[in-house]
């Protein structure tokens, strides 16, 4: 069975219909490249996956359990969006990390709050969060991280930001970690070690949907790719189907566009 | 005479600080709850609030303090407010006014990307707003409300003419006996006062250094 | 502090239901006999519930003054005490009421009434055009007149009206002098009080000054606080009065206990006591 089951989504703002009839699946422990030039709906599809916005229609299913049905007003409920959410793990391509909390703290802050939620939180909270910050820390060190735990963001370059970022959103351990352009806010020097910290994660099969512009590292790290424009579909398959032997004359014309560039 | 002239305006000194500090106890909170009101996603309630926010900041505290204290009396026949309660209800609503505009700013400053990221981790509402944008709202909004407590403490001066006795009210009445110097030595006082408050909204600032 | 935190609720209240009037459609919710109020209503119900029985109920009459030696001001332990406030405190008495001193803003005096702030204006006011139209006004009790205030090293060459032409005044914003001044054609820098008026002379900030001849009387020349000043022309004659609200029965209960005041002997000991007993106007 798959892990991620997205049938059919369709999202419009306004008018505009930025997303349509979007289907595919994603199987435990691969990597998903979304690939597709600006405005082609890839960040939408992302943002519709983590609730941060909701499909007009369509439904999406994780371990097979519904998360969303358009048609199914029951499953749309405010107060289970929170829990749902935690289904994926979200790293945005500005990384979003809190300004007021050292590394380890915005790796750590969510999982604490959480655990306040759990029954045995009043008996076992020194265990319990003394766990979270073992977590946190040993997540930090995955990064290459250890020794700027005790660091703000704004003491951190962007690259060892948007690995926070990562460690975070792994805290929780989610099914599905999602990316957002993860380097495109960074300077070229620094993509590098953001990347390389991916390409371990599927490495270690974390089931991953990663939007880029960075073409070799989704032939690469890749086991499934979706090339998406005009907020369809194109193409989708194996990386060399998909970027190295594009059938459609819409993924030609953008990867040729892409390579001049 | 000194020692006279220094007790005198202290009595006032005590009547506009107690202005000042209950002018503060009621608007700060007051002037959350307008701001979210400014914020509103129900638009009458929004239009609402901007166009009282409009009129508060669109005319001079002055007005206010001679409409709410001669206001009832003139239009209504009703008993007058003492004079002291009209003149703080005139700071509070004022303030209020000018306080919500700058936690609106500083609310509406914090990114997006903020709130989306408390959200993808799970995080409620009021986790959100208390663990992540309030104290980002607070480092915003320091400087400004630096600006409005020391202006407040000045605008103190305006409730002499509903017949408060502050600080410039001692001042000036010893004018009639001759001495002018009284008058220009409560700027003492003021600038005491506005020490302080600098001091210490310094010393917060200094405290919310730590992240950017 | 429990009250005072009430009446603050009751402000708010009241305040936001203003704010509600003015910032939601306003012709709609202003009926045509609120708006008449001021001028109607107010007078009305003054006649309707005698004024005087308002302040026997509540039990104060609250004259509204300002520091202004020798009608009105404070003696060293704090108290009010001057011809004025004397007869006032004996006119309360004659009501069987207590007396409050209220220093107001004299800018406001009208307004105060009308909106019972206080109950009257009791201050060596002069009975103006103003005065006398905004409010019920007593029979005159005391002779005034508007004089020129100078440093005496240049009074000899300002004693006819003729030679004032020449200099910097001034004066009280709105008082009589302000009116004679205006009369005259000659310009002015307004000043809150006839005090601060005449500290801009003694400073040299102006050339002279406007006051009541009663008050220059008493405050400056030889032997007073400001020995170096002296006063030349008088610019007119008039009188004082006392100011109560519109159509309100304490004018002629004012006016009977004044006659009466006069007859025991009363008004005449009091004037005596402040030196401004050439001025009053016996009944």
């Amino acid at each position: 069975m798959s892990v991620l089951e997205v049938r059919h989504i369709e999202k419009h703002f306004g008018a505009t219909r930025v997303l349509e009839d979007i289907s595919f699946s994603l199987e435990e422990g691969q990597a998903l490249a979304i690939i597709g030039s600006s405005g082609s709906g890839k960040t939408t599809l992302l943002r519709c996956l983590n609730f941060l916005e909701r499909p007009d229609r369509g439904s999406l299913a994780v371990r097979g359990e519904t998360l969303f049905d358009a048609a199914d007003p029951a499953t749309q409920r405010e107060a289970e969006v929170r829990r749902k959410r935690l289904h994926f793990g979200m790293v945005f391509q500005s990384f979003h990390l809190f300004p007021q909390y050292t590394a380890l703290e915005n790796v750590t802050l969510a999982g604490r709050l959480l655990a306040k939620e759990r029954a045995d939180y009043k008996r076992d909270q020194k265990r319990i969060l003394r766990q979270i910050e073992e977590q946190g820390k040993a997540l930090l060190e995955q990064m290459g991280l250890s020794d700027r735990a005790g660091h703000y963001p704004h003491q951190l370059s962007g690259g060892q930001q948007q690995r926070v970022a990562i460690a975070r959103a792994l805290a929780l351990s989610p099914d599905i970690l999602c990316f957002d352009e993860p380097t495109s806010a960074l300077d070229p020097e620094l993509t590098g070690e953001v990347l390389k910290v991916i390409r371990s994660l599927a490495e270690q099969n974390t089931t991953m949907i990663i939007v880029t512009h960075e073409m070799a590292f989704a032939r690469d790290v890749a086991d499934q790719v979706i090339f998406m424009d005009g907020g369809v579909i194109v193409e989708q398959g194996t990386p060399e189907q998909v970027i190295v032997h594009p059938q459609q004359e819409r993924t030609r014309q953008f990867l040729t566009r892409f390579s001049q560039n | 005479m000194l020692t006279t002239v220094t007790l005198t305006l202290l009595e006032g000194l005590v009547t506009t600080l107690e202005l000042f500090v209950l002018t503060l106890v009621f608007a700060l909170p007051l002037g959350l709850i307008i701001s979210f009101g400014s914020m509103s996603r129900f638009a009458p309630l929004r239009g609402f609030v901007k166009t009282v926010v409009w009129i508060i900041r669109g005319t001079p505290l002055m007005l206010q303090i001679l409409v709410i204290f001669y206001g009832p009396g003139l239009l209504f026949g009703l008993p007058l407010l003492p004079r002291f309660t009209a003149a703080l209800a005139s700071f509070v609503i004022n303030y209020a006014c000018y306080f919500s505009e700058i936690y609106r700013g500083g609310i509406q400053a914090v990114p997006r990307g903020q709130y989306e990221a408390g959200q993808v981790l799970g995080m409620t509402r009021s986790q959100i707003f208390f663990k992540i944008t309030l104290l980002q709202v607070v480092k915003r909004i320091v400087p400004p409300m630096s600006n409005e407590f020391i202006t407040l403490v000045k605008d103190t001066a305006l409730v002499r003419i509903i017949s408060v006795y502050e600080i410039i009210w001692m001042g000036e009445s010893f004018i009639k006996k001759g001495m002018i110097w009284p008058l220009f030595y409560t700027a003492v006082f003021y600038l005491a006062v506005n020490g302080i408050l600098t001091l210490l909204f310094g010393w917060v600032e200094k405290k919310l250094d730590y992240f950017k | 502090m429990k009250k005072r935190l009430l009446a603050l609720a009751l402000a708010l209240g009241l305040t936001v239901s203003l704010a509600a009037c003015s910032g939601g459609a306003g012709t709609a919710s202003t009926p045509a006999p609120e708006t008449a109020a001021p001028e109607t209503a107010a007078p009305e119900t003054a006649a309707a519930g005698s004024d005087v029985a308002y302040v026997q109920d509540k039990g104060t009459l609250v004259v509204g003054m300002t520091d202004f030696a020798p009608m009105d001001y404070k003696d060293e332990s704090g108290a009010w005490i001057g011809f004025d406030a004397d007869m006032a405190k004996a006119f309360a008495a004659d009501l069987g009421v207590e007396v409050e001193f209220l220093e107001i803003n004299w800018d406001n005096k009208l307004m105060e009434l009308e909106a019972k702030g206080i109950d009257c204006v009791w201050n060596g006011m002069t009975l103006t055009d103003e005065v006398k139209s905004g409010a019920s006004t007593s029979e005159p009790y005391c002779n005034n007149g508007q004089v020129v205030v100078l440093p005496a090293d240049k009074a000899e060459d300002y004693q006819s009206v003729e030679s004032l032409s020449g200099l910097n005044f001034a004066v009280e914003n709105g008082s009589a002098g302000a009116e004679q001044l205006d009369a005259l054609g000659l310009s002015y820098v307004a000043k809150q009080t006839q005090a601060d008026a005449l500290l801009e002379v003694a400073s040299g900030a102006s050339d002279a000054c406007v006051i009541d001849l009663l008050m220059a009387g008493a405050m400056i020349g030889e032997g007073t606080s400001y020995p170096e000043l002296t006063y030349t022309v008088q610019l007119n004659s008039e009188e004082y009065g006392v100011a109560f609200r519109k159509g309100s029965d304490l004018t002629d209960a004012f006016n009977a206990f004044w006659k009466e005041a006069c007859d025991a002997g009363t008004v005449l000991e009091t004037a005596t006591a402040y030196g401004v007993q050439e001025s009053i106007i016996e009944k």
